[in-house]
């Protein structure tokens, strides 16, 4: 029962690494890029630009979020 | 895409495979040299063995596989990694410059997990196997739509696959030329430079399979990596002059080799 439990911890913490990691601002941007697409292209709207703005504004996000952590 | 010369077959075959597999092996350097190799080579490995197995088991029905939802979940799942080492590249060459070592970078790459040795490492083994997988598939399919468009019947798929072996040959080889290269780069540098070149395909792939259309197709790949490089820089900049909420550094810092020479004996 331990080594299961070990297991689906170890399966779990593993895709949490993976996807949140550090912080989950990134995943969220990712999910908004997703998201956001989908829905530009729903509406018929071209989506390519979507993803690299997406990117860019998480990025920031994400830096500042780190150099105010570590200040 | 009409009937083709085996002779045309074969190169058309050989440079649509060799834009894949260039995308595969580039994932598969920048993993291997700021992950593990070990992990990163077993993990290129059972995705090629997932991909034979595919291939022989399903042949020329292979392409009735959805590709595009994979694109959507390894695309999202590369980002989310991608800015991550985005993430720590910034902060790291912000604080350290872009060349030397340091202790931090030791300490970042033991927090990071195994980089070489030791247990394997997951991360490193699903980014390879997922872009080994994912492009590879990409690869079979183009042999099968180049063989079906050739006029030389079974010849025009023999012709598709060695122009795919040619292509895997040949970049797989410069690739690994490159490795002895690629090894010298500092640690940050590298998440640097491969966060963007993973956020660049991971933006590329989750679009892609939505169904958005890239103007010039894979040459965005190109503009996106140099958008997200110079996005990059600019937030190295923004990070040293305290813009974004840190302390202000007055001049780029000198690296801690550099430093050390530097200082009286």
């Amino acid at each position: 029962m331990n080594l299961l439990w070990k297991l689906i911890r170890g399966f779990f913490g593993f895709w949490y690494d993976f996807v949140i990691g550090d912080d989950w601002a990134g995943a969220a941007g990712v999910a908004v890029l997703i998201g956001g697409s989908w829905l530009l292209l729903h509406f018929g709207v071209a989506a390519f630009w979507f993803g690299p703005v997406s990117i860019v504004a998480t990025s920031v996000l994400l830096v500042s979020r780190r150099v105010r952590r570590s200040a | 895409m009409g009937s083709l010369t085996l002779g045309s077959v074969l190169i058309g075959s050989f440079i649509a495979c060799a834009v894949e597999v260039t995308e595969m092996v580039i994932i598969v350097v920048g993993v291997g040299t700021t992950r593990q190799w070990r992990s990163t080579l077993i993990g290129a490995g059972c995705g090629l063995t997932v991909l034979v197995g595919l291939v022989a088991g399903l042949g020329q029905a292979l392409s009735l596989v959805p590709i595009d939802p994979l694109r959507i979940a390894i695309g999202a799942l590369l980002l989310t990694f991608g800015l991550q080492w985005i993430t720590k590249g910034v902060t790291g060459v912000a604080a350290n410059g872009f060349t030397g070592n340091d202790d931090e970078e030791e300490e970042e790459a033991a927090a990071d997990g195994p980089r070489r040795g030791g247990a394997l490492d997951w991360t490193a083994w699903l980014l390879a196997f997922k872009g080994v997988t994912l492009e590879g598939l990409e690869v079979a399919f183009i042999v099968i739509a180049f063989g079906a468009g050739s006029r030389g019947g079974q010849g025009g798929y023999l012709d598709a696959f060695v122009g795919a072996a040619a292509a895997f040959v040949i970049v797989g080889t410069a690739g690994a030329v490159s490795i002895n290269q690629v090894k010298k780069v500092p640690g940050r540098t590298l998440k640097f430079a491969v966060g963007g070149l993973i956020s660049t395909f991971g933006t590329f792939w989750a679009l892609e399979g939505l169904g958005a259309s890239w103007p010039g197709g894979r040459i965005s790949l190109a503009w996106l990596y140099a958008l997200y490089l110079g996005g990059t820089v600019a937030l190295v900049t923004l990070t040293r002059r305290g813009s974004l909420g840190g302390q202000r550094s007055s001049s780029p810092p000198q690296d801690r080799r550099d430093r050390r020479e530097a200082a009286p004996a």
